[in-house]
C-alpha cells in the first residue's frame, strides 16, 4: 500500500504492514486438522456490549486462530442467528469489486467475520469480499444446519430498482385496507415510518439483537442518526463523500484486523466510521439503503403478494435520482398513503425543492411590483405544469396523478398566453378613428344618382389636333406653294462619311462582276427606302453593272421587281431583264437560307421571280456560282436585324463587301458595323435625307426635278412635317408640365381643405362626429377623385 | 425515348454544323450544306403550312359565324384570288399568264403597298402624340431627356435653312454616332452573347425547343 519495495520473501510490507501475498486457503483435505475440528464448537460467549475493543479483539483472535484454513464446518455457527443470516450472499457469490461512486475498495485480506452489517452501514460502500475460495464441503452424513442451508442458498440477484420514467404510483385508499390485510407480518414489521427517515429500517430486530450489538454499532443507531435528513431518493452523483481528510484520525480503538483493510479510503473510513459513525460521513448514513442481498429484503421481495409485485414499478428512471432500495423494503404505509408524489413506491423528500441553477455570485434581483406586473405569464408552460395534480380518469392509469397527457398539450385548453398589451390611444386619435369610421360608413350609404348627360365626348382632342397639324404642315407646300418661302427648305446636300464611302464603293466596282441587291423590307417602308434604292439602282445601271435582286421577305421580291422595272426604265434598259438585271425572288429560311445562298447560290434559287425560268444560264448571272462571285452586295434594310443577317451569314462565307441602304431608325444600330475596324459595311445611306443627298451628289436630283414638277415640293413638305412634329413635342411637353403643376397645386389645395375639415371635425363635439360636416365630405370626395384621376393618368 | 431521339438529332446536327465552320473539310462542309438546305426547304414548307392554317382558321370562323366572320370572307377571297393568279401566272398559258401577272402586280402595288404605307404613316402621328403626352404622364428627368433628344433628332433631319438651326444637323450626327452608336454596340454585344449561349444550350441539350 505504501508502494515501497519489499523482499520477495516477505508476506507483509516491512514498512506499512500491508499484506503482500493474498491468502490462499488450502483444501480441507490438505489440512492437518485436529480430530475434533468438526465437532460442535462451544458457542461463543455473548459479546459484551462494551468495550468494542474486546469484542473486536475476540473476533480478531478467532480469525487468527482459524488461519490459515478456516473451513466452515457443519456445526452450528457460533454466531447469532441474525449474524448467520447476514452471511448468505458472501459465501458463494463472487461480487465484483466494490465501487462506491468511483471509489474502488479492494480488500486484500479477507476478514473472517461477516462484514455485511458493516456494508449496510457504509451506505453504498460495498465491501467486496475476496475472491471465493473453494467452497467448504459438508462432510457426508452430517446433517446440514439450517443456517448453513441458507448460506448455500443462491442469493437473490442483486437488483437495482428500475425507476419508471413516468407516473408515480398512487395507491387509492380503498386498496390500502386490502393491502394491509394481505400484507405479510414481516412486511408489516418493516414499518419504517414510525421513527426516523423513511429510508432507515427502524425495526429490524432480527438484524440487531439488543444484547449482541456492540456499543460502537449502537452508536450508529443513536438517536442522532435519524435526525439526519435522509432522502430516500439520493442524488445519483456522489452519494457518499469519503472522509479522506487528515483531520479524521485513526482511532486507537480499531482492532488490528480492521486495520488490515489497508485500502487508504477504507483505512480512513472505518476508523472514522467506527469512532464517529455518521458524523464523519457527509452522505447521510441513515439514508443508506438496505442492500438488496440482505436476507430480510430478500425474504420481503420473495414474499410479496402477486398483486403487490405487479404494482412494483420497474424502469423507474428519474434524472439525477438513484434509488438504491427495493420498494419492498420500505414501509408500505408510508408510500401507500403518501400525499406527495410517489415514484415507484419511493417517496420523495417532501422538503427538498429541486436545485435551481443559480450563479453563486449573483444575488436575486428584487423586482418592484410594477415591473413584476409587466412580466408576461408563462404562455409556454405545458399543461402538465399547469395541472400537476391532474388525475387520469380513463385507461390503465386511471386514478393516477401526474401522468403525461395522451393528447398534445396544444390540444388541451390551458392557461391563456400573454395578454395583449393595452393600446394607449389618445383622445385625438380616438376622434380620428371616429372620423374614419364615419367616412367608411358613408361609403355604404345610398346616394341618389344624378342624371348624367347622355352624350359625352370622350375623343382625345389632342390626338386629333396633332394629326391635323402634321397633315397641314405636310400638305401646305403642295396645296399652297406661295406660302412656302423660297430657299427656306432646300434639298439635303450634305453627305455623311458613310454615304461618301457608299458612293465611292459603287464607283469603284469592276464592270465584269454583277451586283447583288437585297430587298429586305416590307411595303410599309417603301416611302423611306425606295428613294435610296432607286438612287442606288440607277447608279448601278447607269454604270452598266449587272444587277441581281433577291429578298428574304415574301413581299420583298415584288418590291424588288417594281424597283428594278422603274430603274430600268430610268436607265433606258427596260428590255434588259435577264441581261442587265434579274429578280431571283424569295429566299426561304431566313438566316439559314442566306447561308445556303452564300455557299451555293445556284442550288438555292432555281427560278427567277418574274418568269419562273432557270436564272443561272442567263447573261446577267454569267460566272456566278456562289455569292463570292458578286462584286458587291447592297442590302436595303428597314431594320437592323435584316442587315445583320447578311453581315453574319453571307459576308464571312463569301468574303464580299456589303453596302447598306437603311432607314433612319436602323442607322444607329448599323453604324457600328461601318465604324468598326473590320469595315463590315463599306458604306451606308440612311433615310430619305441620305437618299436625297446621294441623288444630289450623283446628279440624279436634277433629272428628277425636271421630270417631276412636284419634286421641288417634297422637301418643304418633309421639312415642315418634321418641324411640326418637333413643335408638337415641345408644346406637348410644356402643356404637360403646366398641367402637372396645376394638378399638383389643386391637389395640395384639396388636401389642405380636407385636412382642415378633418381637424374641424376632430375638434367638434363628440355628438357631431357621426355626421361629418358637408365641407369635409366634399373635400374628402374631391381629394379622392383627384387621386383616382392621377392614378388613371 | 420521346425526348432523347430529338435531342440526339438536334445535338448532332448542331455540333456538326458548328464544327464545319471551324473545320472546312469536305465531309463536314457537305453535311453542313445539306442541313442548311433542309432547313430552307422546311422553312418554305412551313410558310405554305402557315397559309393553309390561316385559311382553315378563317373557314371555321365563317362556318361558325363567330365574331367578325365577314372579314374572314374577304380574307379568304383575297387569298384564293391572289394565290390562283399567281399559279396561273406560272403556268405560262398565254394570254392568261400575262393577265394573271398583271393582276398580282396590281394587287400588290395598289392595294397592299398603300395599305401598309398608310399604317406606317399613322405611326408618325401616334409617336408624336405619345411624345407630347410624355411629360404629363411621367414627370421625371428621363421623360425630359427623351423629349429633348427627340426634338434634336427630328428637327435635325429637317432641311431648314435657318441660322440658329445650323448646329442641329451636327448635333444630330453626334447623337447618332456617339451615344446612340455606343448604346447600339452594347445591345449588339448582348445579342451576340445571348445567341451564343442559346446555341450552346441547344447543342449541349440544356434547352430543347423541339420538345418538352
Amino acid at each position: 500500500m505504501c508502494g515501497k519495495a519489499n523482499p520477495d520473501t516477505n508476506d507483509v510490507c516491512q514498512f506499512c504492514g500491508a499484506r503482500l501475498k493474498p491468502f490462499v486457503l488450502p483444501q480441507t483435505s490438505d489440512l492437518q486438522l485436529p480430530a475434533s475440528w468438526n465437532k460442535p464448537a462451544t458457542p461463543p460467549a455473548p459479546i459484551p456490549p462494551a468495550p468494542e475493543e474486546s469484542w473486536l479483539s475476540g473476533l480478531r483472535a478467532e480469525s487468527e486462530d482459524d488461519q490459515p484454513a478456516p473451513a466452515p464446518s457443519d456445526q452450528p455457527p457460533a454466531v447469532d442467528d441474525w449474524l448467520s443470516r447476514l452471511r448468505p450472499g458472501d459465501s458463494n457469490a463472487a461480487p465484483p469489486p466494490a465501487q462506491t461512486g468511483g471509489l474502488v475498495i479492494g480488500v486484500e485480506e479477507p476478514p473472517k467475520f461477516n462484514t455485511d452489517f458493516l456494508k449496510s452501514r457504509l451506505g453504498g460502500v460495498q465491501v467486496t469480499p475476496p475472491p471465493p475460495t473453494a467452497p467448504a464441503r459438508t462432510p457426508a452424513g452430517e446433517p446440514e444446519a439450517d443456517w448453513l442451508k441458507t448460506l448455500e442458498a443462491p442469493p437473490p440477484p442483486s437488483k437495482q430498482i428500475e425507476r419508471p420514467k413516468t407516473a408515480p404510483l398512487v395507491m387509492p385508499d380503498s386498496m390500502k385496507d386490502e393491502i394491509d390485510s394481505e400484507m405479510p407480518d414481516w412486511l408489516k414489521s418493516l414499518d419504517i415510518t414510525q421513527d426516523g427517515p423513511p429510508g432507515e429500517p427502524k425495526n429490524a430486530p432480527p438484524l440487531q439483537p439488543q444484547d449482541d450489538t456492540p456499543s460502537w454499532l449502537k452508536q450508529l443507531e443513536s438517536p442522532a442518526a435519524p435526525e439526519v435528513e435522509t432522502p430516500l431518493i439520493r442524488p445519483k452523483t456522489a452519494p457518499l463523500v469519503m472522509p479522506d481528510s487528515p483531520e479524521v484520525e485513526p482511532s486507537s480503538d480499531v482492532p488490528d484486523w480492521l486495520k488490515s483493510f489497508s485500502t487508504p479510503g477504507l483505512d480512513n473510513l472505518l476508523p472514522g466510521f467506527a469512532s464517529s459513525s455518521a458524523d464523519s460521513i457527509q452522505s447521510p448514513p441513515p439514508s443508506i439503503p438496505i442492500q438488496p442481498d440482505t436476507p430480510g429484503a430478500v425474504t420481503a421481495e420473495a414474499d410479496l403478494p402477486t398483486w403487490l409485485a405487479a404494482m412494483r414499478p420497474t424502469g423507474l428512471n428519474i434524472p439525477g435520482v438513484q434509488v438504491d432500495q427495493p420498494a419492498s423494503s420500505l414501509n408500505s404505509d408510508e408510500w401507500l398513503g403518501a400525499s406527495t408524489p410517489v415514484i415507484g413506491g419511493l417517496t420523495a423528500p417532501p422538503s427538498s425543492p429541486p436545485p435551481t441553477p443559480e450563479s453563486p455570485g449573483l444575488a436575486t434581483a428584487d423586482l418592484p411590483d410594477w415591473l413584476k406586473a409587466l412580466r408576461p405569464p408563462d404562455a409556454h408552460a405545458s399543461f402538465a405544469e399547469m395541472e400537476p395534480e391532474r388525475e387520469e380518469t380513463v385507461g390503465p392509469l386511471a386514478g393516477m396523478r401526474g401522468t403525461l397527457l395522451a393528447e398534445s398539450a396544444i390540444a388541451v385548453a390551458g392557461k391563456p398566453g400573454a395578454s395583449v398589451a393595452r393600446f394607449v390611444v389618445s383622445e385625438r386619435q380616438t376622434k380620428y378613428a371616429e372620423i374614419l369610421r364615419g367616412i367608411v360608413s358613408e361609403e355604404t350609404e345610398e346616394v341618389e344618382s344624378k342624371p348624367r348627360r347622355k352624350l359625352r365626348l370622350t375623343y382625345a382632342w389632342d390626338r386629333l389636333l396633332i394629326a391635323a397639324v402634321l397633315a397641314a404642315a405636310a400638305l401646305v407646300p403642295y396645296l399652297l406653294p406661295p406660302l412656302v418661302p423660297a430657299g427656306l427648305f432646300p434639298a439635303p446636300t450634305r453627305l455623311s462619311p458613310a454615304a461618301v464611302d457608299f458612293i465611292s464603293t459603287l464607283d469603284g466596282l469592276p464592270g465584269d462582276q454583277p451586283v447583288l441587291v437585297a430587298f429586305e423590307y416590307e411595303p410599309a417602308s417603301t416611302g423611306e427606302l425606295n428613294p435610296g434604292v432607286d438612287a442606288t439602282l440607277n447608279h448601278l445601271l447607269r454604270r452598266g453593272l449587272r444587277v441581281v435582286a433577291v429578298s428574304t421577305f415574301p413581299t420583298g421580291a415584288a418590291l424588288a421587281q417594281d424597283a428594278l422595272d422603274k430603274a430600268a426604265v430610268e436607265a433606258n434598259i427596260a428590255d434588259g431583264y435577264g441581261v442587265k438585271y434579274i429578280n431571283l425572288g424569295y429566299i426561304p429560311g431566313g438566316a439559314s437560307g442566306l447561308g445556303q445562298f452564300a455557299a451555293s447560290s445556284r442550288t438555292t434559287l432555281l427560278a427567277d421571280f418574274r418568269d419562273g425560268k432557270f436564272p443561272w444560264n442567263l447573261d446577267v448571272t454569267k460566272g456566278v456560282r456562289t455569292a463570292k462571285d458578286f462584286g458587291l452586295v447592297v442590302v436595303a434594310a428597314a431594320t437592323a436585324e435584316s442587315a445583320q443577317a447578311w453581315i453574319e451569314q453571307v459576308q464571312p462565307a463569301a468574303k464580299i463587301k456589303i453596302a447598306v441602304v437603311s432607314s433612319a431608325a436602323a442607322e444607329p444600330l448599323l453604324y457600328p458595323y461601318y465604324a468598326g475596324g473590320g469595315k463590315q459595311i463599306a458604306g451606308l445611306i440612311s433615310g430619305w435625307t441620305g437618299a436625297a443627298a446621294y441623288d444630289n451628289a450623283t446628279g440624279r436630283a436634277t433629272l428628277l426635278a425636271q421630270r417631276d414638277p412636284l419634286y421641288a415640293a417634297h422637301w418643304p413638305a418633309y421639312a415642315l412635317g418634321l418641324a411640326a412634329a418637333s413643335g408638337m413635342l415641345i408644346v406637348g411637353a410644356l402643356v404637360g408640365a403646366a398641367g402637372a403643376l396645376l394638378t399638383r397645386a389643386a391637389d395640395e389645395r384639396a388636401a389642405k381643405t380636407a385636412l382642415a375639415a378633418a381637424d374641424a371635425a376632430a375638434n367638434a363635439p363628440q355628438s357631431e362626429l357621426k355626421r361629418p360636416a358637408p365641407k369635409a365630405k366634399t373635400a374628402s370626395r374631391a381629394a379622392s377623385a383627384k387621386a383616382g384621376r392621377r392614378t388613371k393618368n | 425515348m420521346k425526348l432523347r431521339l430529338p435531342m440526339a438529332v438536334a445535338i448532332s446536327a448542331g455540333a456538326l454544323t458548328l464544327l464545319a465552320y471551324y473545320l472546312p473539310l469536305s465531309p463536314l462542309s457537305d453535311m453542313r450544306l445539306l442541313f442548311v438546305e433542309w432547313a430552307s426547304t422546311l422553312a418554305a414548307v412551313a410558310l405554305l403550312v402557315g397559309v393553309a392554317n390561316l385559311g382553315l382558321v378563317h373557314l371555321q370562323k365563317i362556318s361558325a359565324l363567330r365574331g367578325s366572320w365577314y372579314y374572314s370572307i374577304v380574307l379568304l377571297l383575297a387569298l384564293v384570288l391572289v394565290f390562283g393568279l399567281g399559279l396561273l401566272a406560272l403556268t405560262g398559258i398565254a394570254p392568261y399568264d400575262e393577265f394573271a401577272r398583271t393582276g398580282v402586280h396590281f394587287s400588290f402595288v395598289y392595294i397592299q403597298t398603300p395599305l401598309e404605307v398608310s399604317l406606317a404613316s399613322l405611326l408618325v402621328v401616334i409617336m408624336v402624340v405619345a411624345g407630347a403626352r410624355l411629360i404629363a404622364a411621367r414627370r421625371n428627368w428621363q421623360a425630359v431627356l427623351f423629349v429633348a433628344t427627340a426634338f434634336v433628332l427630328v428637327l435635325g433631319f429637317a432641311p431648314i435653312n435657318l441660322p440658329f438651326l445650323g448646329a442641329l444637323p451636327t448635333l444630330r450626327e453626334w447623337v447618332m454616332q456617339v451615344p446612340a452608336a455606343g448604346g447600339a454596340r452594347g445591345i449588339l454585344l448582348g445579342i451576340a452573347l445571348g445567341a451564343i449561349a442559346t446555341g450552346l444550350r441547344v447543342i449541349v441539350g440544356a434547352d430543347h425547343p423541339y420538345g418538352e
